[in-house]
């Protein structure tokens, strides 16, 4: 039973001060095996904090990102799952499922976690699961000004994922819950 | 020591006068001396079936509704609330915060079981025993969330976990002796083949077929040590094998869930009995040794202490019955028995013995009755604030005093190292480390003769130690092995006390004798008089060590403590001034003295009685008392001293080089020696009269009468001291202030009058 986090486009100090403390209050060290995070954080000291979390973080660029050194795509295996990571704002068009699709099989992931839409989205697509947290402050994005904070915490458990969403909408922490079960692989994890 | 072994020596164990049955399974005895299984000799194979059955269906229905796994839905809850029940959720009582609470538990938990009894790593250390012992010591904390998991509790659990699978083992030689006791006979019937109907089975044809194959057997291996015989008849098998085939039939009461020697079922049996010892008896006088893993004291002790400080004060005060020198011996090391007992107690004694003799010592233990003594009432008439519990918790059940006793035995096994040495350190490391191989049967012999003695103690109360009846002398326990301790050795460290409580305690230590002999007639004081006057009677017996010769040192004492108070006033303008005010301060003191003594009966108490050597002793001894209480009056009275003596002061400049007035003064000072004892007659009726005069207010006239008689008393005492303890000019001083003070006593009469 892991529980992996998957945050990004927190944009802090540009776009926002910091993470809606209700979150913050949730995110208690401890609990959390992994951190995924899609980029734009965009400082060192977010990083920080995300390792005060849960000191396995893995993240990507992205293109405010103060730190030159994330790769722009990753992938990892957790469990029976393999898991990708990127920003997306390399995908063209932002956001469009068919071009994630792509980006998925090219990756070659059961799971692609993506933002910078700054909307939380998660689709089943062929066999595997394309999601979205969002933003995890609530940033203003280029394309939509008023944007719920939102992040993503997933529960993998052998061939069983479930994804829990968590979303700030006015002043409260709605919870949300999806089950996605995989195939039995061929394959099995290292 | 392997399994096998084991089981030899389970049958030369030591089996209870009870029952006979189940020599052979220690599994099975001692669930019938913790309490879980009916321990009546007359209780049927059946019953005990249908008990261990129904301890078996408690622990699984307790499993299934504290061990979570936060996938499953919630029975009865379509949708749960995601609100309250996601991973991050701060809510406690949901789904994952009992599961995050659960791993924290599981962790600590692991981390002891890990180093679990390494030695027999191949039992304790599988995979499956770890599992099993995990699981059983997170339900039982769930279970009772007031104690928790405390260290130790593993240790107590594994040689449970450990009997039971040697009856399961033992199970399986018997069955492999006796197979064809254990299965019925029909349920091979169905996997073969008969070519006519069903109706037309051949028992005889099944017993002869079996018997062929056993042959077989036999023939072909020649070292084969169990020879297989006939198969008997149930009647002829001996009986402890019968038992062992009944009580694991799986027909019999209570089916499969009956069958008390089971492998499946080790987890739920070992949970029972877990849960019994550490809560030992439904009784409250009984020994449970989940107490031992409190901290706090419970409500209904005695002591206030917690039950396993008690309990090692019960060893403690135990063995000081059977052997003195030896409890004396490690009082004075310092050695407080809960640092080895906490150990011993809390584990009953699971770390001093290998595993083998462990059992031993468990079967000796549980053999003992856990229930709570009947106290002999006693024959003295008992005091206002009688008791009502135990002094000694643990001694209060013969179990609980077989375990003292046995530790007693312990401590005395090792007498002769412990008395050689000579730091706690050491004999710490002696009573931690038990030596292996011991006479382990002496050693219960001697428990079990403790065991009687330790039971007298809490029936008859005067056995008790002293001081221990009134309930609010809470840790006058470990106070008297403390004072024990303390007089014996070196004093433990003077306390630093201030210049005048010193002073006065080395003159008082006669005053202290009275009062103790007048505590021995009025009881009742208020417990705060008394316990101060204890902690300076504890303070003076701790620096008795010292004899003073009292008369020699109070003169100079007095001397500099008259110097002193004048330091104190904060005069130190010139030498006449000094010596007025030298003779202003005592001259004051006495005026306080004297307007003080209707004020407070308690002082007025003090002085009255038999007049001893020492009466100077008790007018500086009211000087100082009274000092504290009433420096305001004396403020007032000082003042006025200072405008008398400021007429004074040319008085004085004539007075000072005269010395040949000393010379007067001496023979004046010798006839009034022998006046000295009735002197203090005098003074008392002076004081009574005092006191009765105070009344009118009319205190000043009184104030110097008292005077003059304290100066009576002074010239005296100096007198009779030895000259050669002062130096001269001291003396001319002391005398100068003597002969101030009458003059200004005589002064104030005549102005009265």
């Amino acid at each position: 039973m892991v529980l992996v986090l998957a945050l990004g486009d927190l944009h802090v100090p540009h776009r926002a001060a910091d993470l809606p403390p209700k979150f913050k209050s949730m995110l208690v060290p401890g609990k959390i095996q992994h951190i995924i995070c899609t980029g734009n954080l965009c400082i060192k000291e977010i990083h920080d904090y995300l390792k005060t979390i849960c000191p396995d973080l893995h993240i990507v660029r992205g293109e405010f990102d103060e730190d030159a050194r994330y790769p722009d795509t990753k992938t990892l295996t957790i469990g029976q799952f393999k898991l990708g990571l990127c920003h997306g704002h390399q995908v063209i068009p932002w956001g469009d499922l068919d071009s994630l699709a792509m980006l998925q099989r090219q990756l070659d992931v059961d799971i692609l976690v993506t933002g910078h839409t700054h909307q939380f989205t998660a689709y089943k697509h062929e066999g595997g699961v394309v999601i979205n947290p969002g933003s995890a402050t609530g940033a203003c994005s280029s394309i939509n000004q008023d944007v719920n904070p939102s992040f993503v915490l997933m529960d993998i458990d052998g061939l069983r994922v479930v994804v829990y969403v968590y979303e700030l909408i006015d002043g409260e922490v709605k919870v949300d819950k999806i089950d996605f079960k995989k195939a039995s692989t061929s394959t099995s994890a290292p | 020591m392997t399994i096998s072994e084991e089981i030899q020596r389970a049958t030369c164990a030591y089996s209870p006068s009870g029952d006979h049955r189940f020599e052979k399974l220690r599994g099975v005895r001692w669930r019938i001396n913790l309490g879980i299984l009916p321990s009546s000799p007359s209780s049927t194979i059946d019953e005990l079936r249908r008990v261990t059955a129904d301890s078996r269906r408690r622990y699984a229905a307790l499993r299934r509704r504290l061990l979570i796994d936060p996938h499953l839905p919630k029975k009865g809850i379509n949708s749960p609330d995601l609100t309250i029940d996601n991973p991050l959720s701060q809510n406690p009582d949901s789904t994952w915060g009992r599961f995050f609470r659960n791993a924290e538990l599981e962790k600590t938990l692991d981390q002891d079981l890990s180093r679990l009894y390494p030695e027999h790593g191949s039992y304790f250390q599988s995979s499956g025993c770890q599992g099993m012992l995990r699981r059983i010591l997170l339900l039982w904390c769930l279970k009772h969330p007031e104690i928790g998991y405390r260290q130790g509790m593993h240790e107590l659990l594994a040689p449970l976990l450990y009997v039971l699978q040697v009856d399961v083992q033992y199970l399986t030689e018997v069955r492999s002796n006796y197979e064809d006791q254990f299965t019925d006979l029909f349920d091979e019937l169905a996997f073969q083949e008969r070519d006519s109907a069903a109706y037309d089975f051949d028992i005889k044809k099944v017993l002869d077929d079996s018997m062929e194959e056993e042959e077989e057997e036999e023939g072909n291996e020649n070292g084969h040590a169990t020879k297989k015989k006939k198969p008997k008849r149930f009647d002829e098998l001996d009986t402890e094998t019968q038992t062992a085939v009944l009580l694991s039939d799986a027909y019999g009461a209570e089916g499969e869930l009956g069958i008390v020697l089971s492998e499946k079922f080790l987890e739920h049996d070992a949970y029972s009995m877990f849960d019994a010892l550490m809560y030992g008896g439904s009784s409250l006088g009984s020994v449970s040794v989940a107490n031992f893993f409190v901290y706090s004291a419970p409500s209904d002790s005695v002591t206030g202490l917690p039950p396993v400080i008690e309990a090692s004060s019960a060893l403690y005060y135990l063995l000081s019955l059977v052997d003195a020198s030896l409890h004396s011996h490690l009082v004075e090391l310092g050695v407080e028995p809960q640092y080895f007992a906490l150990r011993w107690l809390r584990v009953l004694f699971g770390r001093e013995f290998p595993l083998s003799n462990l059992l031993t010592v468990w079967d000796e233990i549980f053999s003992a009755d856990n229930s709570e003594v009947e106290r002999v009432s006693s024959l003295e008439g008992d005091d206002d604030d009688v008791v009502s519990g135990f002094e000694f918790r643990i001694l209060s059940s013969p179990r609980g005093a077989l375990v003292a006793g046995m530790a007693v035995s312990m401590i005395l096994y090792l007498r002769s190292s412990l008395l050689a040495t000579e730091n706690a350190t050491s004999s710490l490391k002696r009573l931690l480390n038990f030596p292996e191989d011991i006479d382990l049967r002496k050693v219960i012999e001697k428990a079990k003769s403790l065991q009687s003695l330790a039971l007298e103690i809490n029936a008859r109360r005067d056995l008790l130690p002293k001081g221990s009846r009134k309930p609010m002398r809470g840790h006058s326990l470990s106070v008297d092995s403390i004072s024990l301790g303390g007089s014996s050795s070196s004093p433990v460290g003077r306390v630093p006390e201030s210049y005048w409580e010193e002073k006065w305690r080395v003159m008082n230590s006669a005053e202290e004798e009275e009062k103790a002999r007048r505590r021995k007639a009025s009881q009742r004081q208020n417990t705060v008089k008394k316990s101060w006057s204890e902690r300076v009677k504890l303070r003076l017996s701790r620096t008795e060590s010292d004899p003073s010769d009292r008369s020699g040192n109070k003169p100079p004492i007095r001397r500099s403590l008259l110097d002193d108070l004048s330091k104190q006033l904060g005069d130190t303008d010139s030498d006449m001034e000094r010596s007025s005010t030298v003779s202003e301060s005592p001259s004051g003191e006495c005026e306080e003295n004297g307007s003080d003594k209707g004020k407070s009966e308690d002082q007025v108490e003090l002085p009255l009685p038999v007049p001893e050597n020492e009466s100077e002793g008790k007018s500086v001894v009211n000087i100082f008392r009274d000092r504290n209480i009433l420096s305001g009056k004396f403020q007032r009275l000082w003042r006025l001293g200072r405008g008398l003596s400021g007429e004074e002061t040319s008085e004085t400049k004539e007075a000072k080089p005269v010395e040949p007035e000393a010379k007067p003064v001496e023979p004046e000072a010798e006839p009034l020696e022998p006046e000295a004892k009735p002197i203090d007659h005098e003074e008392e009726e002076e004081k009574t009269n005092s006191d009765s005069t105070v009344g009118d207010g009319d205190t000043l006239k009184n104030t110097g009468r008292s005077m003059l008689e304290h100066i009576k008393v002074l010239e005296s005492v100096l007198e009779q001291s030895s000259p050669e303890n002062m130096a001269e000019n001291h003396r001319v001083t002391v005398e100068e202030a003597l002969r101030e003070l009458r003059r200004l006593g005589t002064m104030l009469l005549s102005e009265q009058m």
